[in-house]
Formats: structure tokens, sequence, C-alpha cells
């Protein structure tokens, strides 16, 4: 089968096989009180993302972030929050 | 300059030289021994953080109940159900705070327009293997994955039954059904419905949605296999 296959020299553990559904990082934004974003981009596979919340966050808030297809929508999010997302 | 791209037998994209990713920044062990609620143990977990990402495993149902920023720094409140199980961690963050292999053997692929390095085969990059989301788990799910499975807390699902205010004085008690609380054994991942805790606030000026839900819980699945 055609491929690359990288090793660690040290232990011999797979890094990366070519086959693999590699990660991959589209982008990090800062998120507005509300709104949504398509991941595309040109970039190929599913969506994952991770938000982290600014430093006004109280767990109590009633914050909505949802994926439907390859949107992200959220609403109702604390200021100085961030949202990390890529395809994998 | 000439470009470069790599594509797997499906002809996906997998490596260009835009490439980006995050990559493991630190990892460690922590144990919940603080009193939270409802036979439950916390403890906070303080990182340096920049764009971080962090997953975690652990033997005992084990959830992530609040992140915050602070300064640099994100706090991460870890909750293990019964306490008392390690939780082991892996903080993913943007590859500048990465610690790269030791090792003389690497594969390097720069930018042609600014001669930046996109990928190198050193860093210890982030690896997906699923991103889950549902309305409501349904009951006790286990999820089995090859090499050794990692949990990414995206979304916690919650359900506020009914809130009280006034008992004791001057605190409002509520009871919140949760429903991310995970597991990890070996490859396998479970993830649990609805449970619940008491909590009660003790601020007098705070407004707690009544009998509300969540509408999505989600998680990540990462593979943390020889990091």
């Amino acid at each position: 089968m055609p491929g690359l296959r990288i090793r660690r020299p040290d232990t011999g553990a797979v890094i990366l096989e070519i086959t693999d559904r590699i990660t991959r990082l589209v982008g990090t934004i800062a998120l507005p009180v509300s709104g949504s974003l398509v991941v595309d981009g040109g970039a190929e596979g599913d969506v994952w993302f991770f938000y982290n919340f600014g430093p006004t966050y109280s767990t109590n808030q009633d914050t909505s972030v949802t994926l439907s297809g390859r949107t992200i929508s959220w609403s109702n999010i604390p200021a100085g929050s961030t949202l990390t997302y890529g395809v994998y | 300059m000439p470009s470069f791209k790599i594509r797997n037998t499906n002809s996906n994209l997998v490596i260009d030289h835009n490439y980006a990713n995050l990559g493991l920044r630190t990892k460690g062990v922590v144990a919940a021994t603080a009193v939270f609620t409802y036979n439950s143990k916390f403890v906070d977990l303080v990182l340096p953080n920049d764009q971080g990402v962090i997953a975690f495993r652990c033997t005992s149902p084990c959830m992530i109940v609040s992140s915050q920023q602070s300064g640099g720094n994100m706090v991460y409140r870890f909750v293990v159900s019964g306490g008392g199980a390690n939780i082991e961690y892996w903080h993913f963050d943007l590859v500048k705070y990465s610690t790269l292999y030791n090792t003389p053997a690497r594969l390097i692929i720069r930018r042609p327009s600014d001669g930046q390095v996109a990928f190198d085969s050193r860093t210890p990059y982030m690896r997906v293997r699923q991103f889950l989301s549902w309305n409501q788990i349904p009951g006790s799910t286990d999820l089995s994955y090859a090499g050794t499975p990692a949990v990414v807390q995206v979304k916690r699902g919650w359900s506020i039954n009914r809130a009280i205010t006034g008992i004791p004085p001057g605190q409002t008690q509520f009871i919140v059904w949760v429903s991310s609380w995970a597991t990890t054994n070996g490859g396998t991942v479970n993830v649990r419905g609805l449970d619940y805790m008491n909590i009660n606030d003790t601020n007098p000026n705070a407004v707690y949605p009544d009998n509300n839900f969540s509408e999505q819980t989600m998680y990540m699945v990462i593979d943390v296999s020889n990091f």
C-alpha cells in the first residue's frame, strides 16, 4: 500500500500514518455574544471545536453553543470567550 | 516556490504547506479531594493557557463543571463522582508551547510564503478521533477506540428541574441534572445520561433558568497514545 509512515526513532511509536484522518486547526476567533460560523475554507473532514469562556463566565449562565452540519452557532456568550475549531 | 500536499487513499488532504494543529503543551495527574456535593469531590486545575483544549481520563465518572480564564491561566474545575480516583489530563495549545520529541529524524514542511514551519513530525499533535453530539445521551453508553482515548468535554448537558429560593436563608438551592459524566477504562469511553446534584449558591442575586434544559451535549475523543 502506498503511503507515508513516521515513527519516533526512540520508541518506534507511529506518529503519523498517511491513511490517518489527521486533525487540522482551521482557526480561533473571539466570540461575540451571539453568532454562527460555517467551517469550510477548503478544509476537508468532519468538524471539531472547543470553546474557552471568558473571565466573566458564571457556571449558572445560560449559554448556548450548537453544531448542525458544519455550522457552529452560539448565543449568550460571556465577553472574552474564544472558539477554536478545525476538522479531522 | 513549490508547494507540498499529501493526500490519503480517499484523496482527502492530509498535510500541505498550510497545515496547522494544536500540540501537547503539558500533561499530568491530579486528584479530586475537596468535597463538592452529592458524594463527589473536586479539584481546580490551573494551567497557563492561550488557545487550549483539555482532555482527560478517569476510571471514575468525571466531568468539568466549569472552565474560566483568569489572567493568562485557565482554571478547570474537575468533579469526580465518589472522589478518590486520579484524573490524567493532556493540555493541547498552540504548537509554539509544545515540547518536541527528542529525535534527530524529522519531517519538516515550511510555508513557501514566509518559510515558517507548517508541520514538524517531532511535534506531539492533537489527534481527534471523534466528535460526539447528543440531544440527550441514551442512558449509559460505551464507546470503544483503538489506542488510548481521552475525553474532551466540549459542552455539558444539563436540565434544571426546580429552583427554590431561601433554603437555607440567604441562599438559592436548585437541583440540576447533568449529563456529562465520562469514564475511561483502557480503550473504552463511557458517557452517562442524566444524573443530579444539589447545588447551593450563596449569591442572593443569582438568577437561574427554571425548568430548562440544554439542547446538546458534546464531547471530543482524543487519542493520547504515546504522549
